[in-house]
């Protein structure tokens, strides 16, 4: 008996112990954190980077990467998304209204990290290899529009001679020739993506990249992986303050400093990045000094507010993005509409073609709620796409409220009364794992259940119901087989104007609001309209009446701009936000670290 | 049977198991629709407006035969498709991340089996006594422990709580950067056995300590069912005659127990030490996680929550091959710690 009781002590104890030590957390806030890794950068995020090629990327993880190695003819000046600093280009570009060109100078003295001079034909290679390699879903197509007009998506849209005679060197210049005069501002924006970095033409042709010729187009033209594009995926050259020493795929990037680097000293001998899935290991690495800045998800803000006093922290940082519900006007052959009439049991397929249930949904969702509690208040509710930091953002912009009563009365417009009387039922989908749409389905879902019990007696009446799906399954119901009543996806700028934002919210082919059948001839000759338009004034003016626009239709829910927030270590110094900035870490070049 | 003539032999039955294994799961594959398995080749919105384009090119609307038929082709010419997930062909990945996975494996099973058998034969040979009720105890815990818990746990004491004293990851910062310098020359890619070949203690020392927390965890999850299965397997060996013999003629309880009785109990511990090894090659996917040592688990993980399909199919094709060759290895050894067991699985 003794020695049971004995046993059984023990493994309680051992059992307390572990369950103690395990609630202990990261530490105490307000510990120092060491001094490590002089001189080295270390950065922990989730997710690898896709290629190192300029021409390939399109996620803010690659980009990060590609913008240390590369550099552009132009660059954001410090925080703003609108004005621009001269960096391989002696100047931001000098526009001809004559002839519609934008010209630039290269700059002299500058070299890639091999020694290779950079002139302007490395510039001119650039664009036209970016052009013909057009890899599928690539962010090409914003070279194509531009300089080739709006009608160009794809290489097999223009021609070989077309795209050369777009970007000609002239001298020392190298001069683009823009599809009109409107693109002007968002074509030096797109010049700061990581897309436009340049790459060392003879580098590139001589380890058997694209040599120039339109008929060493088809070798290249359309690659499907990454890989299949050679040297360039793993191997980068460029002109940046950093090399790449080792891409250990899945692990870690490191990069050296670029000892030939012409633009001052290189703060960091290296920058390390580095793959760590587990959220626990990321801010354990923050914590003891291992890492100068962790990826740190808005779910985990709340928890890393008692080491604030430890750490450097840069809050209410808007990003450039912004969720919303779309409602589909036209349901094809969907299980998630009940009867698929509007008796009660269901609702039929063109139910969010009625003006007045959209706005009564759009009442009925408790913005708050949503913002507090899927976003952990780290959000600013909006009123149309456009968000805060984009070029033809509008801060007036209307915006829905919580309102039930106002809710009730739309329903009780809607399809001439029957929707109110009958009531409805469907089922909401989210993608299995992302707490904040599960959140906002679970949002309409209350709502819904709320109306019906307090305004119309009967809480059955209007049934939202919920459901998870993996994502691969969402994304081939929202484009394939559209059977969704609504959907919820985000959308990230390509570069940040209100065009780029407006146009997959509403233009009858955007990439969102063509698969929720929202959009007309009307609004996509105002989206041109806007876009073209050169005269300032005029153009803001326009912009304003699309976002009134798109509060006046409804078509969805715009939810929320999230707001952001930096956690470095108290070493690092000279750290500013740009919203289009892809490094998560900033502009590293104009940083620095020391102990003191 | 004659040993070369076995080992061919079964190396032979590799080919059928590789085509049952891919049948199968090529076959769960095709439950998902043609837009479906195309949305995976989409990493961007705009992508989406070209599905059937993306359909047609890899032909995902081809009959189960078709599309089995050309990856097969595919496979037959050395070409196991691209990793999404690791960013190389599926070959590469294999061996890209196997190194990891080896070393994890290198240390820990060999600290498993042999702490398994050492204490299974303590408690058998002390039953009932305080060592025996102590493994006990031992065991239901590190059986019971989630192994996430116990990575975590660790982390936050000997990581978190200790100011870095064991840290997760395979190398510290400056080790990072001087195996990958000009100073050090990668043969493996296994820390320990490069650091010994390039006479390096520094890198050594750092990466035996990295290997601290990763291989604990393993190992009192692990240990605890080879020590228990050790135990009964003693203790019916102890049962025999043979032992009361041994005891008889006036042998050390020692000898009896280490000599005798604890060889004829290894064959059990070695038919699931064999699985265990081939178990932890196949990766250990949380301990991979928690302490940041992405090996051949962590990338099926996440090839199969991405649907990374060509690399499931690579990672199943690696299994089937792993496992045929473990049973065989298993199977030899039979022969050599019972000679009553010939080859072929008759019994002399």
């Amino acid at each position: 008996m003794a020695r049971k009781f004995l046993f059984s002590s023990m493994a309680v104890v051992v059992t307390l112990a572990m369950v103690l030590a395990g609630c202990g957390g990261g530490g105490d806030g307000g510990d120092e954190i060491p001094y490590l890794n002089d001189g080295v950068f270390v950065y922990e995020t989730i997710g690898d980077i896709y290629s190192f090629d300029p021409a390939w990327v399109y996620d803010t993880a690659s980009g990060m990467q590609v913008g240390m190695v590369y550099e552009q003819l132009i660059y954001y000046d410090g925080s703003s998304t609108e004005d621009f600093q001269p960096l391989l280009a002696t100047d931001t570009g000098t526009f001809n209204a004559t002839d519609n060109t934008l010209r630039f100078t290269i700059r002299e003295g500058v070299q890639f990290s091999n020694g290779n001079d950079l002139t302007p034909e490395d510039v001119e290679y650039t664009f036209e290899r970016a052009m013909c390699q057009d890899r599928p879903g690539g962010p090409i197509w914003m070279f194509y529009q531009p300089l080739l007009g709006e009608d160009v998506w794809h290489y097999e849209h223009t021609t070989f001679a077309a795209i050369t005679s777009a970007v000609e060197v002239d001298g020392d210049d190298v001069v683009f020739t823009l599809a009109g005069p409107y693109w002007e501002t968002a074509f030096k924006q797109i010049l700061c993506g990581q897309w436009a970095c340049i790459v060392d033409k003879d580098y590139c042709i001589d380890n058997g990249d694209w040599d120039g010729t339109e008929g060493d187009v088809e070798n290249f033209l359309h690659p499907e992986n990454p890989g299949d594009i050679g040297h360039l995926y793993d191997n980068p050259m460029g002109t940046g303050p950093w090399t790449l020493n080792t891409w250990d795929q899945s692990n870690q990037i490191i990069l050296d400093k670029n000892t030939n680097y012409w633009n001052g000293a290189v703060p960091f001998d290296n920058v390390i990045t580095k793959v760590v899935d587990e959220w626990s290991s990321r801010k354990l690495s923050l914590l003891a000094g291992e890492a100068d800045l962790v990826y740190v998800p808005a779910s985990r803000f709340v928890e890393m507010e008692p080491e604030e006093p430890s750490l450097q922290v840069f809050q209410d940082l808007p990003s450039l993005s912004i969720d919303a519900f779309f409602m589909n006007f036209d349901i094809h052959n969907s299980t998630y509409v009940g009867s698929g009439a509007l008796d009660g049991e269901g609702i039929p397929s063109d139910f969010f073609s009625d003006i007045d249930v959209r706005k009564a949904f759009c009442y009925a969702f408790d913005y708050d709620t949503y913002i507090a509690d899927a976003l952990n208040s780290q959000g600013v509710q909006r009123g149309s796409p456009v968000v805060e930091g984009l070029y033809g953002y509008w801060e007036d912009t209307p915006m829905y409220s919580y309102c039930l009563t106002e809710a009730v009365d739309h329903m009780q417009a809607a399809w001439g009364g029957e929707a109110w009387d009958k009531g409805f039922e469907f089922t909401l989908l989210y993608n299995a794992g992302n707490l904040p749409r599960k959140t906002a389905c679970e949002l309409v879902s209350e709502a819904w259940a709320k109306i019906g019990n307090d305004y119309a007696g009967d809480p059955e009446r209007f049934q939202v119901n919920v459901q998870a799906l993996a994502w691969p399954t969402i994304l081939g119901k929202i484009f394939g087989t559209r059977d969704m009543p609504m959907f919820q996806i985000g959308w990230l700028p390509d570069y940040p104007h209100a065009d780029n934002f407006l146009n997959p919210f509403m233009h009858s082919q955007g990439v969102f609001s063509h698969f929720q059948g929202y959009g007309n001839n009307v609004t996509d000759a105002a989206l041109t309209a806007a876009f073209q338009e050169t005269d300032y004034e005029t153009q803001m003016g326009l912009y304003e009446d699309l976002q009134q626009q798109y509060y006046d239709d409804a078509p969805g829910i715009v939810l929320a701009q999230p707001i952001v927030r930096r956690y470095f270590t108290p070493y690092i110094d000279g750290f500013y936000y740009n919203p289009c900035e892809s490094s998560y870490a900033g502009r590293l070049i104009d940083m620095s670290k020391s102990e003191s | 049977m004659e040993l070369r003539s076995y080992i061919i032999r079964r190396l032979l039955l590799v080919v059928p198991v590789l085509f049952g294994v891919t049948i199968f799961i090529f076959g769960i594959t095709m439950l998902f629709s043609p837009i479906e398995r195309a949305s995976l080749y989409v990493t961007d919105a705009r992508m989406m407006t070209n599905i059937p384009a993306i359909i047609e090119m890899y032909g995902l609307d081809q009959p189960f035969y078709v599309q089995y038929g050309n990856w097969m082709s595919e496979v037959l010419s050395g070409n196991l498709g691209w990793s999404t997930v690791a960013g190389m062909p599926v070959w590469d990945a294999i061996w890209h991340f196997l190194p990891t996975t080896l070393e994890l494996a290198i240390f820990a099973t060999p600290l498993i089996i042999l702490l398994g058998i050492f204490f299974g034969t303590k408690a058998a040979a002390r039953k009932d006594r305080p060592i025996d009720h102590g493994t006990r105890v031992a065991a239901i815990l590190g059986w019971s422990l989630p192994t996430f818990f116990l990575g975590l746990v660790l982390l936050m004491i000997f990581y978190g709580a200790l100011r870095g004293l064991l840290p997760p990851s395979r190398l510290s910062i400056p080790m990072e950067l001087l195996v990958n310098s000009a100073e050090f020359t990668r043969y493996t890619h296994i820390n320990t056995i490069d650091a010994i070949l390039n006479l390096n203690g520094r890198v050594l020392l750092d990466a035996l300590r990295h290997l601290i927390l990763p291989v604990v965890t393993l190992t009192v999850v692990q240990m605890a069912f080879i020590m228990r299965l050790m135990r009964s397997s003693m203790l019916e060996s102890l049962g025999r005659g043979y032992v009361l013999t041994a005891r008889a003629k006036g042998l050390s309880e020692r000898v009896v127990v280490n000599k005798h009785a604890r060889r004829n109990a290894l064959i059990p511990v070695i038919t699931v030490s064999g699985y265990l090894f081939a178990a932890i090659v196949n990766g250990v996917v949380i301990t991979e996680t928690i302490f940041n040592f992405k090996g051949v688990g962590w990338w099926a993980w996440q090839s199969a929550v991405r649907l990374d399909i060509a690399s499931v199919l690579g990672f199943a094709l690696f299994n089937a091959v792993l496992f045929v060759l473990v049973n065989l290895v298993v199977d030899i050894l039979y022969t050599r710690v019972d000679p009553r067991v010939r080859l072929g699985g008759t019994m002399q």
